[in-house]
Parts: C-alpha cells; structure tokens; sequence
C-alpha cells in the first residue's frame, strides 16, 4: 500500500476521533476534559472561567454575609449560632429550592457563594443554559431565576410573601429583575452578580419617594413605596429607615439638630414592646410634623405636640443597623445614610 | 430490615419508652466505634408527641371524677368577684378565710385568675392576690396560668412575682416556655426570679440570668439582692460559690439530687413539641426551640439523642446542634451521636457535638476521620472535635494529619488541625500556621486566635518571660474602638474595630513576640 495513503488514512482517522471527541465534549474550553467535569471545594474555583462574575460577587453583599462588619457586630462574631443557617449556608439545590437553608461547617468566611446557588446534590452545576463543553457542564435549572431560590433565606423575614403580595409578583417581575439587572441592561451580558440591595444607596432612593405639604396649619410628610417589590426596609431586621426633620436655619446660622419623626423597621423578636412599622409595598403613609419627642429606637407611631411653625427640612435616613449612639440626641448624618431630603416653606 | 437496622430502629423507640417509663439511666452503653450501616430514620418527634398524648388522654379518662359539680360561668364570675373583692378588703383571719375560699375554687377558676391578672385596668391587690391564690392551688392549670401571665403581664413587677411563684412550685410542665423566657424577659428584677425560679427547679442555665443582674443591673440594691440569692443557691447544694455552681451545671457534674433525672410526661411532651419546630420554614420557632432545648436538662439531652432519629434532615441537624450546644452535661448522648457521624451531612456537626460534649470515647473515631477519603467537611470537623476533646492522646494523629495536609490547598483543614495540636498541648508545630491563618482570607481567624490567646495564657501562666505583657497586650486590641465612621456611611454604631483589624494586629504582636522570645524553645506547655 503507498505510505502516503497510509498516512492520509491515519490522519483522516485522527480527524475523525478528534471531531468526535470534540462533539462529545471533549477537551474544554478551559483545559477540562468530558470525562472529568471539574469539582469545585471553594467559589474561587470558579473564578477560573466566570472572572467577571467572580467579581462582581466578592464585591456583593452575599460575599459578606460571614466577614462584614455589621453581621460580625450583630452577631457577635458568630457566637450566635443562630445567625449560620442564612450567612454560610449549604447548597440550595441540597436543601431544596423554597426550604429552608441548613447551614454548612466549612469555608464559612465565603458566606453567600457560588456553590451555594448553583451546586447541585450530585456535585454538578446549575445554570441558565446547559453547556456540555463548558468545564463545570453547567445543566439548566429554571429554579436559578425563580423568587423561590432566594427563599430559603430571604423569606425568612418575610420578604418573598411580601413581593407575592406585591403588585409586581402578579405583573411577573421577580427578585432578579432588581436584585440581578442584565449588565449594562443589555440581556446578551448576562446578570449582574453584585445583587445590589440596601446597601446601594440609589436603588433605595428610586424604590422610596418622600414629599410633603400643609394642611390645616399643620406639616405633614408622606412617604410612600413607590419601587421596591416588598417592604421597605425589609430582610435583616437590623435595617431601618428614620425620618427626621428640623427648623430650616437661617442662611448664615449653622444648622439645628435633627429630631426624629418616624421609624420605618421590623424590630428584633426581643423587642415585645415595639411595633412593626415597615412601609408595604407600593403604600403611602403621612405624618403630622409636630413639635413632641420621639425616640427613634421605639419607633413612635403617632408624632405628639404641638405643630411646627415656619420653613422646615425633612429628610429620610436608611441605617444597617438599628442602634443611634445617643438615642435621646441621635446623629443621622453621621450615623446613617441619606436618601432623600426635602424643604417645607409656607 | 437488617439485624443491625433494628438494632438502630430500637434505639431512639427504646430510648423514648424509657424516658415515659421514668427510668433514669436510659442511654446506651458507650461504643468506641459504630457500626457502618446507616441508622434508620423515623418521624420520632410526631410519633413520640402522639404517644405522649395517648398516655395522657388515658390517664386522665382513668382520673377520679371531681367531687364538686360543674358551676356555670356567670355563676363562678360572681362568685369569684366577690371572693376577690373580700379577700382584698379583709385583713387577718379574715383574708386568711378568703384567700382560702379562692383556692378552693373549681379548676375553671384558673383560667378567672388568669384574667384578672392580665386586666391592666384592674386593681394592683387583685392581680397579685391572683398570683399568691394560683400558687396555692398548685395544679398545671395554675402553673399553665402563671407562665401565660409571666410572659404576658405588664407591669414588670406582676412578671417577678409570677416568675418566683413558679419556682416555688412543683410543676415541671412550664420549664421549657420558662427557660425561654430568659431570651426575651427585659425587666432586671425579673430576671432574677426568673433564674432563680429555674434554678429550683434544677435547671441551673438559670443561674446566668441570676449572676447577669448581680454583675450589671444598674440598682445597685437589686444587684447584691441577686448576688446573695446565687451564693445561697450554691450553698443550698455545696457549691464553693455560684460560678462553681454554674461550672458544675455546665459539666453535668453536679451532685446526685441537685437536678432532678426523672421528669413528667407533660415536661416531655413540651420537649418533643419544641423538637417537632426544628422542621418549620420560620428560624423564629427553630431559633426559640434551639435556645431552650440546649439550656434544660440531662432528660432533654435524652430526647434530643432520640430525636437524632427523625426523618426529619431539619430536626436532626436541630438536635445536634442543642446537644453541642449542652456541652458536657450532654455527653450522655455520645454513643447515639457516633452513629451519624458518616451522615453525609450531618456528620460534620455531630462530629463537631462529640467534642462539645467532651465524649473521649469519640477519640478513635475522630481520628479515624482524618484519613484520605474522607469528606472535607467531616475531615475539618473532626479535626477541630479533637481540639475540643483536648486530649494528649490525639497529638500524634494530629501530626501525622498535618504532615500530610497541603497548606495551600486545604488551608481550612490546616488551620483545625494546628488549632487542635494547641488545645491538645503540643504547640511547636502549630504557632506559625495559626498566625498566618489570622490574615489569611480564606480563613476565620477567631478560631486561630483564639488558640493563639490559650497558649499565651499558658505561657503566662508558666512565668514565661514576656508572656504577660503580650498577652495583655492581645486583649487590649479586642478593646479598641473603630475609627470615626465617616460621615453619611452605614458603618456600625457600637462596638469595636472589625475583627480583620484587629486580628491583623494580633498577628503583628505575635510574630514580633515570637521572633525575639522565641516561644518554641521555651518550656513545653502541657494541657
């Protein structure tokens, strides 16, 4: 037989393999073979791939859950336990999409990670389309998009029932449509991984609008939920929002104390004696501007005293944790973050 | 259904049987090892609060029948009034008189007295004469009654008064909502009767609601009030002092009679009904059911070994966590614990359990976990439960562990076994790992500190030169407040410096001891 063909035969047969190979999910993309899909012992295995996405968590919130110096403070560094089962939890898929999380003993300090939302009981990955070629052979799940995945721990407080009360539940826009944006707003980019929530201060001020006026002599503010899918604030019962309001100074004197008005929280499970103030999704609430004392940590209901005369300003304060240092004479722009401020003037 | 299944499938029933029988060493010998085969799992809480029931409902169809004729509603108000009013207007013999007419009153009366003491537009005299008059009739109604008003009443005084009824009484059924009220009741004075109600009734997790007002209550009075009950409660069971007391509790060490090991149906009843809220959505109930369930008793510690066995993942976990969270006084659920340890979730936490609750026999098994092929979890678990046994004995696995382990790829597991080669008493090979581990990202440092401080306090301890100051020094970095936040942030109001910081400290302080007194060739430490 002529050596060429030999060699063409041989070279065709090496095609041929190679192609099959390939079609079958051979060598990946990224060095991993079809016969060995990667597995993965912490998130920063799946930066290898998902670089972007990678980043984008370790700047989120879910990132952390375990390291961030609220939940440390509030949690007392973790002594209480209690706190585990939501800031270092074990796969959903493991625990079961809309059940409640069980919290896992290892890599803690990686809090709300990739493993957590996308691992699946038998070790492979969950994602919005499957890729066989891909190292990790993600495998579809609709589930991933679903308000139900986020339920485990973000319904423990309630938050899902309230988007299932919402408006925007019946109008089918889901937690990752605020939470998850497409980048850039464009679908091709896939989702964001930052989840911004309460921490991103402009998308508190576009869910929360804050107005006021006068009637019958009086000042009143309204405040009302006009975006955001469930209460506001909601989740961690450690978030509030405070308004406060204060005489306008004169142009040349120096500013006066704020004084408190209202309290917008769901207050600890210890706190027996305070009332649930959380504004509902797409409701308005208005207060009188009296003249009375009110202690932000008891959340006062019913502004007292006498009504505020002359030009005021009223301004809404969004805190992570619930706590003024000085309650009696609390300090909001020191200790809390502006979201919206506005002036009265007759 | 295997030999060895049933032998798994009786135990957590046999365990159950045992506690309704009132028995008080119903725990399985201690096993070094288990069995391989899986133990078989049941709805233990469900079946174990329906049999409960059953005995109850069987007990008290066989009840002599009450000699005393029903009286109709509107006829026990008046009556009840009119008592009340007497009682309450009279003095000597003849409120005497009163007061024992209001005890003798039918079983309907309690749910009277309950009212009464709730209404807050009622007369002070009556709502306390209400709490004096349930405590006499001594029934679980009356007890039932007291518990809904120590959690209810305002003002806070009512609550004291009901709290320190109830520990006067003999009904153990409220101990569970009792203890559970140390998480939620905010007046000082009632705090103290709280703890000290619990405290008569052997459940001396009590003791620190007790020394809780005697170190910070802000009445001075009420503080030394306090301060004096906690040293007769030691005295009352010869105690050197309440924080001996509260050591001895803790190590399930206390003297025989001190804690009572047979409790009543209903009190198990309540413990199976608490367990069964493992399995809810809401951490709200799990949370409660977690705080309460780890403060009781050596019969809890028996139920929640039972309850290992539920077909429930949720209150399986639930259970692990209250016997670790128990401590030694729970070491008596050891041997069932080791049959879950290559559960393939659970087992990281149980193993985990077995060090809390100082169960040495787990040594073999837990080392055992450090061989290849273990799960990771499990691997890290045991390794950090060996810690916790603390035992000299586990120092060569624990080295041959770390000989084996790459740093760079299991740094967790690095990072327990050089932890627990200090708990054990074998630092040398340890220091270096754990003072990077401080500032390594990928770590919890609290761990390592921690390990860090014990080998510093034993240095001290041991007249190491320097060893004081530094370690001084380490505590004094916990102190530190944060920097100013700034303005307009979402930084924490309270607190200290975020435990990055100061742990990066930490290590600073370490490494430059450690360079200049070169702790590694001082005198070995030993636990």
């Amino acid at each position: 037989m002529n050596p060429f063909r030999i060699a063409l035969g041989v070279l065709a047969i090496g095609v041929v393999a190679w192609l099959g190979f390939e079609l079958a999910g051979g060598p990946s993309r990224d060095g991993g073979t079809s016969s060995t899909p990667m597995t993965f012992a912490t998130s920063a295995d799946c930066r290898q791939c998902h670089a972007e996405v990678y980043d984008e968590w370790a700047m989120s919130e879910h990132a952390n859950a375990w390291t961030g110096p609220e939940v440390r403070l509030l949690s007392m560094d973790f002594a209480n336990q209690d706190c585990i089962d939501c800031h270092a939890p074990s796969p959903v898929f493991q625990s079961g999409i809309g059940e409640r999380v069980r919290p896992r003993n290892v890599r803690q300090v990686e809090g709300v990670d990739c493993i957590t939302c996308h691992l699946l009981p038998d070790g492979g990955v969950a994602g919005t389309r499957s890729d066989p070629r891909a190292a990790c052979r993600p495998v579809a799940r609709a589930e991933l998009s679903s308000a139900e995945h986020c339920a485990g721990c973000h319904n423990q407080h309630g938050t899902v029932d309230q988007w299932r009360a919402s408006r925007f539940a019946a109008q089918g826009v889901g937690c990752i449509d605020c939470h998850m944006p497409h980048r850039g707003g464009d679908p091709s980019r896939g989702r964001s991984h930052a989840s911004p929530g309460g921490t991103d201060i402009e998308l508190v001020r576009g869910a929360i609008a804050l107005r006021g006026g006068a009637q019958d002599g009086v000042w009143y503010v309204e405040v009302e939920n006009i975006g955001a899918g469930h209460s506001f604030p909601t989740d961690e019962r450690s978030r509030a929002a405070d308004l406060f309001w204060r005489p306008q100074a004169a142009q040349d004197d120096a500013p006066l104390p704020w004084r408190h008005l209202a309290r917008l929280r769901d207050p600890y499970r210890t706190e027996v004696d305070v009332p649930t103030t959380l504004l509902a999704a797409h409701e308005t609430r208005r207060y009188e501007v009296r003249s009375g004392p009110s202690d932000p940590h008891r959340h006062t209901l019913a502004p007292v005293g006498d009504p505020v005369q002359g030009p005021i300003e009223v301004a809404l304060f969004y805190k992570r944790s619930p706590y003024y240092a000085d309650p009696a004479a609390p300090d909001p722009e020191r200790e809390a973050r502006l979201v919206h401020r506005i002036v009265l003037a007759p | 259904m295997t030999p060895r299944t049933s032998h798994s499938f009786g135990r957590w029933l046999g365990a159950i049987l045992c506690l309704l029988a009132g028995a008080a060493a119903c725990t399985p010998e201690p096993e070094s090892e288990p069995e391989r085969s899986a133990p078989v799992l049941a709805p233990v809480a469900l079946d174990a609060i329906a049999l409960i029931e059953a005995r109850l409902a069987d007990a008290r169809a066989t009840a002599l029948p009450s000699s005393t004729p029903p009286i109709p509603p509107a006829e026990l108000v008046r009556r009840m009034e009119g008592l009340m009013g007497f009682a309450t207007g009279s003095g000597g013999r003849a409120r005497d008189a009163g007061v024992t007419d209001l005890v003798d009153s039918p079983a309907e009366a309690s749910a009277w007295l309950r009212a009464r003491a709730l209404d807050e537009d009622a007369r002070e005299a009556e709502r306390y004469l209400c709490l004096e008059v349930l405590e006499r009739r001594g029934g679980q109604d009356d007890a039932e009654a007291l518990m809904a008003i120590a959690e209810r009443a305002r003002p806070a005084g009512l609550r004291a008064g009901a709290y320190w009824r109830l520990g006067r009484m003999g009904e153990d059924a409220v101990l569970a909502r009792l203890t559970l009220r140390l998480k939620y009741e905010t007046d000082w004075e009632a705090v103290l009767w709280l703890g000290w109600a619990l405290c008569q009734h052997g459940i001396y997790s009590g003791l620190d609601g007790v020394l809780a007002v005697a170190n910070s209550a802000p009445d001075r009075d009420l503080a030394e009030r306090a301060t004096a009950e906690a040293q007769a409660l030691a005295d009352e069971i010869g105690a050197g002092d309440a924080y001996q007391l509260a050591n001895g509790w803790w190590r399930g060490e206390l003297p025989a009679g001190a804690v009572p090991r047979v409790r009543s149906l209903e009190y198990q009843l309540e413990l199976w009904r608490w367990i069964a809220r493992f399995d809810e959505f809401q951490l709200r109930g799990v949370d409660d059911a977690r705080f309460l369930l780890a403060r009781l008793d050596g019969v809890a510690a028996d139920v929640l070994g039972a309850a290992l066995f539920d077909a429930s993942p949720y209150v399986r976990l639930g259970a692990v966590q209250c016997l670790e969270r128990m401590g030694p006084r729970a070491h008596s659920a050891g041997p069932l614990l080791l049959e879950h340890l290559d559960d393939p979730e659970l087992g990281p936490w149980v193993a985990s359990a077995l060090g809390r609750i100082q169960y040495t026999p787990a040594k073999e098994a837990l080392e055992q976990r450090l061989q290849p092929g273990t799960a990771p979890a499990l691997e890290v678990a045991a390794a950090r439960a060996l810690g916790h046994l603390g035992l000299a004995e586990a120092v060569p696995a624990l080295l041959a562990a770390l000989k084996n382990v790459d740093a760079g790829q299991r740094p967790e597991l690095h990072q327990a076994i050089a932890e627990s080669l200090v708990w054990c008493g074998a630092p040398a090979f340890a220091l270096e790992a754990l003072v990077a581990a401080l500032t390594d990202p990928r770590l919890e440092p609290s761990t390592s500190s921690a390990a860090l401080r014990h080998h510093l306090a034993r240095q001290a301890a041991a007249s190491v030169p320097g060893a004081q100051d530094v370690l001084t020094e380490f505590d004094a970095l916990k102190a530190q407040r944060p920097p100013a936040a700034a303005p307009g942030s979402a930084a924490p109001t309270r607190g200290g410096a975020a435990p990055r910081e100061i742990e990066a400290a930490r290590a600073a302080l370490l490494r430059n001891y450690f360079d200049s007194a070169n702790p590694l060739d001082s005198a070995p430490v030993t636990k």
